[in-house]
């Protein structure tokens, strides 16, 4: 088992700055792009929605990775990689539900409908809330990385099942329009201006990334920290009991 | 409930009320995120700087 905390000791700046210009190209290529002919400036709520969906994707795909090679390697800072991965595809799991219902309530009539998609997509946000929720009951390091990469192991699962839920069942949500078997069913400037707010979409979660590992690391070095007082302090009679997966 | 076809027409200042609120959503989503991290390093950096 590795117990390496690897808080840093600068903070860098430069991710705020990457996340605020991919920010801007998103914007001003999603604003300039011709609206679509049926759904009109509708239409360029694709250009935040899809990127938010694809990053919970890619999001929990991280975790599950993460998750797996600490499950492997015993090693803390895969740990936090899963972690860090997983707070922010929570993040963008909530934006593309309400992106959605903000999309849905002038072109359904509706903000929301118990349809596979939706749902899904609602059942992978609390699941992976869940998983937060999980890491908080254990101040016990590889006992909390324990739990959580096992249910951030599990959870992948859903990624599949939300994505192919328009195809597997008769859904109102629209099939795939980029992904299709046969050729894209959109138009080539909204295409390349989708995949441009997908790939900012992305800069934006690998900055995110940077800053949050940041974060993790400085958090268990804190926790480390503390338990050492603790004994420091008030000495072996005191010391909380370490109890195998709980308590501690 | 009324549907697509249903609805009234939708002017084109109306679509854009929509598109400016999906955006806000998202500007102010972003935001509070990337803020919240911020304020999370910067506590945790003064706790680890008054460890002894």
């Amino acid at each position: 088992m590795t117990d390496r905390t690897n808080a840093p000791v600068t903070s860098r700046t430069w991710p705020w700055f990457v996340m605020a210009g991919a920010g801007l190209v998103t914007f001003v290529a999603s604003m300039t792009v011709a609206p679509d002919a049926i759904q009109g400036q509708l239409s360029r709520i694709m250009y935040v929605h899809v990127p938010s969906a694809w990053l919970a994707y890619l999001a929990f795909g991280i975790t599950m990775i993460s998750s797996a090679m600490y499950l492997w390697k015993r090693d803390l800072a895969w740990d936090r990689r899963a972690h860090a991965s997983a707070e922010i595809g929570v993040v963008f799991t909530a934006m593309a539900i309400g992106l959605g219902m903000i999309w849905a309530k002038p072109t359904w009539g509706i903000f929301w409908t118990w349809d596979a998609r939706l749902t899904l997509t609602a059942i992978m946000f609390f699941v992976y809330l869940g998983y937060l929720a999980l890491r908080r009951t254990t101040d016990d390091l590889h006992a909390r990385a324990r739990r959580a990469s096992i249910l951030g192991v599990l959870a992948v699962v859903q990624v599949p099942l939300v994505h192919f839920s328009v195809i597997w069942w008769r859904t109102l949500h629209q099939p795939p329009s980029v992904f299709e078997p046969a050729s894209p069913d959109i138009d080539t400037p909204m295409l390349l201006t989708l995949l441009l707010a997908v790939a900012c979409f992305t800069i934006i979660y690998a900055s995110m990334m940077v800053k949050r590992l940041e974060l993790a690391g400085m958090e268990d070095a804190i926790l480390v920290a503390e338990q050492v007082d603790d004994s420091v302090v008030a000495g072996e009679a005191v010391t909380r009991p370490s109890v195998e997966g709980g308590l501690a | 409930m009324k549907f697509l076809a249903q609805l009234d027409p939708m002017t084109t200042a109306e679509q854009w009320n929509w598109v400016i609120l999906a955006y806000g959503f998202t500007v102010v989503a972003l935001a509070t995120f990337t803020t919240s991290i911020a304020i999370r390093i910067r506590r945790a950096r003064r706790r680890l700087s008054d460890e002894p």
